[in-house]
């Protein structure tokens, strides 16, 4: 399998849990009223995707740079972190079998990426738009200051340092997976854990909408709660790491919140868009 | 005094009192300054650096086994994992480490030590002496093995003796370097290792063209025309393709392929090849020998010049100093240092003969010259310019040639490049012109008349070892790079994917930065020697397919026979060979025995 047939199974599957959830979660009136109100939503939406979507574009052009910065800067604190942590991920991997590999390794990939893209959509549903907007800041937020982090230290994960104790049960059962993480991120990146932060992010945002979204709530834990044990179970990350991320996605949380209140963006409608609309 | 006896009394009290305290508290002073004015002594704290699992899983299980059991005995250790190229520059250039684990890049014949070990060259950057090892003794048996005759032997011995003592680094053990490759559609990959480039030159295509599609219909010479894929995980010759540059080669295979010396090496023979023929012009004593060479007439460089004399001058000239001037700074390469060492100077004699003047040498060692790579002076000149870099300390310059990227070479291999993308591929394609497709060629040369056997060779960059070998058993790679992990032959399944087991000269070692202390003191090299299992790293970590040493000497008839085995005082293991860890009691009387204490927590102290 080359990255694009991984790339191409990624999104059928993700598509498949993002229409199972949406079925589940949201109702058909809300659906209408947002496809009626698309062209408002969409443009008060728009400066803040366009900030995530910036930070994501500056990401991916530092990202082939990042390894030769950090190791200018050459702060590697694997073996600190160990010294510091000791076994927890050998102690962890006791409980590695190959079911709980196949649904570890699918929640990784898989139940990750749909758990990131799945509130976007759920929110835009949503009459009050704040929590779209709390919601790009906070991923905005995440993926900056995890860029500061990456670019900071050097940290290879428990895998790297430890090959005789911890194994990559991922990687060993489903190689092809390696294709798409190391086009995404680089071994020596494990600090803080950008997966923990995004799912600990799409949690804490999963109980502030509880009251629109209560069937949201349990799924976004599950997965959310399996993200975060995944990434140690395939020895990918530390409980620092995965600390750290927790930390960074409170700090994005709450940066999301205050944020959207202070800047209440929008950018004027175009012309086009009221003729053709009528409003 | 006066006669007032309260004041009096209270003034006697009071100056009693301060007396006392005085003296008490100087009495206490001096215990406390006597007792914490000291510098405590610390507890010996060491880094051991090396590559992360992902470039090379079984040097990280070294080093955590030697980290596992130092602290054991009572040290603080970390284990650093750095990543390839950053390693090498850290340790072969910076000097920056105490410990690391790693792999020897090759040796041809045992006047590799000199390089390796030589006061000399201690303050040169590259694989020349990167321990800053400096030993009269050593170095005087290194410069007379260079030149011995018929006792080399003996002083070889002598040598191992010494280095199995002072212990500048720790052999540990040769591996066997595994790879995968599929017999369907090429075959020969046992007759020379693939870490040789003449190994590439061997393969020949099986029968017709089944299953590939680069056949042309209608192509007379069809077996001649397809590609071989390698896959690969070491991505950095897709970045870098400097013969010279040290921290972006293993064994240089890819380099070898691209770029030609006056002969290869192959077993006790030499196998001429850009040279045609050379000559001995001194008598056969001699200390400075000379010797004569012809190179083979009307080859041509990638880019279509012609390759003369002034080319194979350069080269050596350029190898002791790429600035090229007769004044200081002196930058050698990093690379070919011992070889290029032997050289006192080269001359044009002819538009294709040179003549080359050697140190004092044996033949038997001077002739290890010819296998250097030679490079375009066209090309290099260029390149003779001091540059500089942030990153790299060291007192001396560096030249635009040992940084340069060289990413589209131009070499006399009968291989040129094609294209590359960085972490991606490197593509090369044949070589029309080259000797092999044209000439009539006299043995040895003849067995590779012609090849390579295929037009093009792809090396494909893939992220993990497990992905190797799912696509070699896919059919999407004929081969693998060697190296793998053994764990990952489990995998290996199809009918026509097999394992291929290769020597390799390339011993992993323990190197000391002999600069730091606790690292200065030879007793304390030797006690870390003895937390090393080599029973245990042979069958544990690599599954067997490695044979554990001291003498880092490939060829055993070299070494001395209370030598070979690891297993006997003082040399041995202080547990029980094959489980992996130390005794701690034994342990810690080897450090007392090199001298140093421990504190009540067990810890070793330095001195």
């Amino acid at each position: 399998m080359g990255l694009v047939t991984v790339v191409a199974t990624v999104i059928a599957i993700v598509l498949s849990m993002l229409l199972v959830a949406t079925l589940l979660c949201i109702r058909r009136d809300q659906w209408a009223t947002t496809i009626d109100e698309m062209p408002d939503r969409l443009n008060k939406a728009a400066p803040y995707v366009s900030l995530l979507v910036i930070v994501l574009l500056v990401n991916t052009a530092i990202r082939p740079f990042g390894p030769d910065i950090s190791w200018l800067i050459n702060l590697n604190i694997t073996g600190t972190i160990y010294s510091i942590e000791g076994n927890f991920v050998v102690w962890l991997q006791q409980f590695v079998r190959p079911e709980l590999t196949a649904y570890f390794s699918f929640i990784y990939i898989y139940g990750y990426v749909f758990l990131l893209v799945f509130p976007l959509l759920a929110y835009l549903a949503l009459e009050r738009q704040r929590y779209l907007q709390e919601l790009t800041i906070a991923y905005a937020a995440n993926y900056t200051i995890g860029l500061f982090g990456y670019l900071l230290f050097v940290a290879f994960g428990p895998r790297n340092l430890l090959p005789d104790l911890v194994q990559q049960p991922m990687y060993d059962f489903y190689p092809q997976m390696k294709l798409l993480t190391s086009a995404v991120n680089a071994n020596t990146n494990v600090f803080p854990s950008l997966h923990t932060s995004l799912a600990a992010t799409v949690m804490l945002f999963a109980w502030r909408t509880r009251v629109s979204y209560p069937r949201w709530v349990p799924i976004a834990m599950v997965i959310g709660a399996s993200v975060i044990v995944s990434t140690m179970y395939l020895g990918i990350h530390w409980l620092i790491d995965v600390i750290a991320g927790i930390g960074l996605a409170y700090v994005s949380y709450l940066l999301g919140i205050h944020l959207a209140a202070r800047w209440e963006l929008s950018i004027p409608k175009p012309r086009w868009l009221a003729q053709h609309f009528g409003r | 005094m006066n006669d007032s006896p309260a004041p009096l009394h209270r003034r006697a009290v009071l100056g009693g009192l301060t007396g006392v305290t005085a003296a008490g508290l100087s009495g206490c002073l001096g215990r406390i300054q006597s007792a914490i004015d000291r510098d405590p002594p610390r507890q010996v704290s060491v880094g051991i650096k090396t590559v992360p699992a992902d470039d090379d899983r079984e040097a990280v299980r070294i080093a955590r086994h030697l980290a596992e059991n130092l602290e054991t005995a009572g040290l603080a250790v970390t284990v650093e994992p750095t990543t390839e190229d950053k390693l090498l520059r850290e340790v072969l250039i910076n000097k920056n480490f105490d410990i690391y684990v790693g792999q020897h890049p090759g040796q041809d014949d045992p006047d590799f030590l000199r390089a390796f070990l030589h006061s000399k060259f201690s303050e040169e950057p590259g694989w020349q002496n990167p321990f800053s090892y400096s030993n009269i003794t050593v170095d005087e048996l290194l410069d007379l093995q260079k030149e011995a005759g018929d006792d080399r032997l003996e002083v070889l011995a002598e040598l191992q003796r010494y280095i199995v003592q002072d212990f500048p680094f720790i052999t540990i053990l040769f591996p066997e370097e595994l790879r995968v490759v599929r017999t369907d559609r090429y075959t020969g990959w046992a007759d020379s290792p693939l870490t040789d480039s003449l190994g590439y030159l061997g393969l020949s295509p099986v029968g017709g063209g089944a299953g590939t599609d680069d056949v042309q219909p209608g192509d007379g010479d069809t077996d001649r025309d397809g590609t071989l894929r390698v896959g690969l995980i070491d991505r950095r010759s897709t970045r870098n393709l400097n013969p010279l540059g040290v921290e972006f080669r293993d064994h240089g295979t890819i380099t070898g392929l691209l770029y030609d010396p006056l002969a290869y090496r192959l077993g006790d023979d030499y196998v001429p090849w850009l040279a045609k023929e050379w000559r001995w012009v001194s008598p056969s004593h001699a200390r400075y020998p000379t010797l004569e060479l012809s190179l083979r007439e009307q080859q041509q460089w990638h880019d279509g010049e012609p390759i003369t004399a002034d080319d194979v001058v350069f080269t050596y000239r350029f190898l002791r100093d790429t600035t090229m001037e007769d004044e200081d700074p002196v930058v050698p390469t990093p690379r070919f240092r011992g070889r290029s060492s032997l050289v006192d100077s080269a001359d044009v004699v002819g538009e294709t003969t040179v003549r080359v003047q050697f140190d004092a040498s044996s033949r038997e060692v001077a002739q290890r010259v010819l296998t250097v790579p030679i490079l375009p002076k066209h090309i290099w000149e260029e390149q003779a310019t001091l540059t500089e870099v942030a990153g790299i300390e060291l007192q001396s310059q560096t030249t635009e040639a040992l940084i340069w990227e060289n990413t589209e070479p131009v070499g006399s291999g009968p291989f040129q490049f094609a294209e590359s993308s960085v972490d991606e591929h490197v593509t090369l394609e044949r070589f029309d012109e080259h000797f092999l497709q044209r000439e009539s060629l006299s043995d040895p040369t003849s067995q590779f008349a012609r090849a390579p056997h295929f037009a093009r060779l792809e090396f494909l960059v893939y992220p993990s070892e497990q992905m190797l070998v799912e696509e070699a058993n896919a059919g999407n790679i004929d081969a693998t790079a060697p190296g793998l992990t053994p764990e990952r032959l489990d995998a290996v399944d199809g009918e026509h994917v097999t394992v291929q087991i290769d020597e390799s000269t390339r011993f992993y070692h323990v190197g000391f930065n002999i600069r730091a202390t606790p690292f200065t003191n030879p007793r304390f090299r030797h006690a870390i020697s003895r937390m090393i299992d080599r029973t245990f790293l042979v069958e544990d970590v690599f599954d067997g397919n490695a044979r554990g040493v001291l003498s880092p000497l490939f060829d055993w008839n070299m070494v001395p026979s209370n030598l070979e085995r690891a297993t006997e005082p003082p040399y041995d293991f202080v547990g029980d060979h094959g489980s992996g860890d130390v005794d701690p009691d034994r342990a810690r009387d080897v450090f007392r025995e090199a001298g140093y204490s421990y504190n009540a927590d067990q810890e070793l102290l330095m001195q």
